[in-house]
């Protein structure tokens, strides 16, 4: 291997001997020069045209020099019931390296957990937290002891079918109504406390009086009715928009 | 001799003359008061275990996060007197004032109204977010396995002073007369970071979303990455407020993160905490 390695850098010097030719000394004629040298061979360089066309249709390759040893495979297509095989095989978790898989279907709970599961309400989902604490929360109405009625002011029919009014403590809301007076066949309530109170009185009649007293109890249990007030029935309507002369 | 003598028993007739003019007026002047001792006579608010309309007015106005109990016995006022750094009101039936608890800068005192009858009430005002209640300290003290609040601390406290057993505290909020439920939930760190999640139900009503934080020198309060509240004190501090709606959108995880460390001493230790008020439909 190294002979031919030697063979090769000395065509390569003689060739670029031959490019640039022998310094020149003096008049003389170029030339290499060789002192005391046992043997000399001298030998033209050309280049077969035939060669050439014989090494044109050689194509790249994977080139390997060293190697003891070469074993070429062509990979040819699946065959087409094997390829039918695998078209078959699901998604998967692929996993490698693992030491270890434990694999369990996930199965539809019972229908008796399901329904324990369904009469779940909704709560505040936390995770990870280091603690907590929960408390339902209770008015002291043994401690305060409030015996005094809320006092009702400045009620008033709004926008034809609301009912407002105040009142001087959180205290909650209902309306009494009907269409005679004294008589009130209908109510509507609000149980969360306030002290500004408002309550939409549905299925009203149109252009109809209507007689209503309202009635707030506070946290306490003290109970405030008013006098009777009576109202004409209008009820709020949108009307479509029309737009002459639009393009 | 006889001439004096007569002058002395006029002079005494004539005083005792003036006198019986003097009661005669008097009991003339009094004689209106007769009308009102006509009028039937009642107890007065205490002996019924009532608490009188402006006290009534006083704490439903002012109070907001409160937690209270009654005692099964009477309280004596003397014996409980001591327990307040101020008294605002004190009648023969009750006291309400200001109590100091231990570890605590005076901006966290506690409001207290005491009645003879056995009930104590300790609230904060309605302009401190509930988050104020988080008992840190005690948190911390008790190696993170108390989370008391500070007005348990406080009933404890004034329950011992008016030498009855504490039975345990009951909250309200004065202000949210509609909310059901109080939620506190803690997280602490020592020299790192640590974090925990949380998603509030959509058909909820939340009436306070309120932070709490507390460090022994140098700590941060984050929501979803945002610092809210940090600083570097060198010692214990706490501080509360309020997120809006917004910064805690319902149904979808928020994440509440404290820092702990980076102080002059090793072992800083941070705490934060979420304090809910609402109302389970």
């Amino acid at each position: 291997m190294m002979n031919a390695r030697r063979l090769a850098f000395f065509l390569v010097v003689s060739l670029a001997g031959l490019a640039f030719g022998p310094p020149s000394i003096g008049q003389q004629p170029d030339q290499i020069i060789v002192n005391n040298a046992d043997e000399l061979i001298e030998t033209l360089v050309s280049v077969s045209p035939d060669l050439l066309s014989h090494l044109a249709p050689v194509t790249s390759r994977v080139v390997v020099e060293y190697a003891n040893y070469v074993r070429h495979n062509p990979l040819i297509v699946v065959p087409p019931p094997l390829q039918a095989q695998l078209d078959q095989l699901t998604a998967r978790v692929v996993v490698e390296y693992a030491n270890a898989i434990n694999r369990e279907d996930l199965v539809q709970i019972p229908a008796e957990l399901q329904q324990r599961l369904d009469q779940l309400t909704p709560r505040i989902v936390f995770e990870y937290a280091n603690a907590n604490r929960h408390y339902e929360l209770f008015y002291p109405a043994g401690m305060l002891n409030d015996t005094t009625a809320p006092t009702i002011e400045d009620i008033s029919a709004q926008r034809g079918n609301h009912i407002i009014w105040t009142t001087d403590e959180f205290a909650d809301s209902t309306v009494l109504y009907g269409t005679a007076s004294s008589v009130y066949s209908y109510s509507v309530s609000d149980p969360l406390y306030a002290k500004q109170h408002d309550i939409l009185l549905p299925g009203l009649t149109p252009g109809v009086t209507y007689y209503y007293v309202v009635r707030s109890t506070d946290r306490s249990g003290n109970t405030s009715t008013s006098e009777e007030h009576s109202f004409k029935a209008v009820i709020s309507s949108y009307l479509p928009v029309v737009l002459k002369g639009w393009p | 001799m006889q001439s004096r003598g007569f002058g002395r028993l006029l002079i005494v007739g004539l005083t005792v003359l003036a006198l019986l003019v003097v009661l005669a007026v008097l009991a003339g002047h009094q004689s209106p008061a007769r009308a009102e001792t006509v009028l039937p006579l009642q107890a007065p608010p205490f002996a019924q275990g009532k608490v009188d309309n402006a006290v009534l007015g006083i704490i439903e106005d002012e109070a907001g996060m409160a937690g209270y109990f009654q005692a099964a016995t009477t309280i004596d006022l003397e014996d409980v007197r001591p327990v307040f750094v101020t008294i605002e009101v004190e009648t023969p039936e009750y006291i309400i004032g200001s109590v100091a608890l231990a570890d605590y800068p005076e901006s966290e005192q506690v409001h207290v109204f005491v009645h003879v009858d056995g009930w104590i009430l300790a609230y904060y005002l309605t302009a401190d977010p509930v988050g104020k209640i988080y008992d840190w300290r005690g948190y911390h003290d008790s190696d993170h396995t108390q989370l008391t609040t500070k007005l348990e601390k406080c009933l404890i406290l004034v329950a011992s002073y008016a030498i009855v057993p504490y039975t345990g505290c009951t909250y309200y909020h004065f202000q949210y007369p509609n909310a059901t439920n109080l939620m506190l939930i803690a997280e602490w760190v020592t020299e790192g970071t640590d974090s925990f999640e949380v998603k509030l139900p959509g058909d909820y009503a939340f009436y306070e979303r309120s932070w709490s934080f507390g460090t022994d020198d140098v700590a941060a309060y984050l929501l979803d990455g945002v610092t809210i509240y940090s600083g570097d004190w060198n010692t214990w501090r706490t501080a509360q407020g309020t997120f809006t709606a917004g910064q805690l959108l319902p149904e979808q995880f928020h994440n509440i993160e404290v820092q702990g460390g980076g102080g002059y001493y090793n072992g800083d230790h941070g705490y934060a905490g979420l304090a809910l008020v609402y109302r389970v439909p």
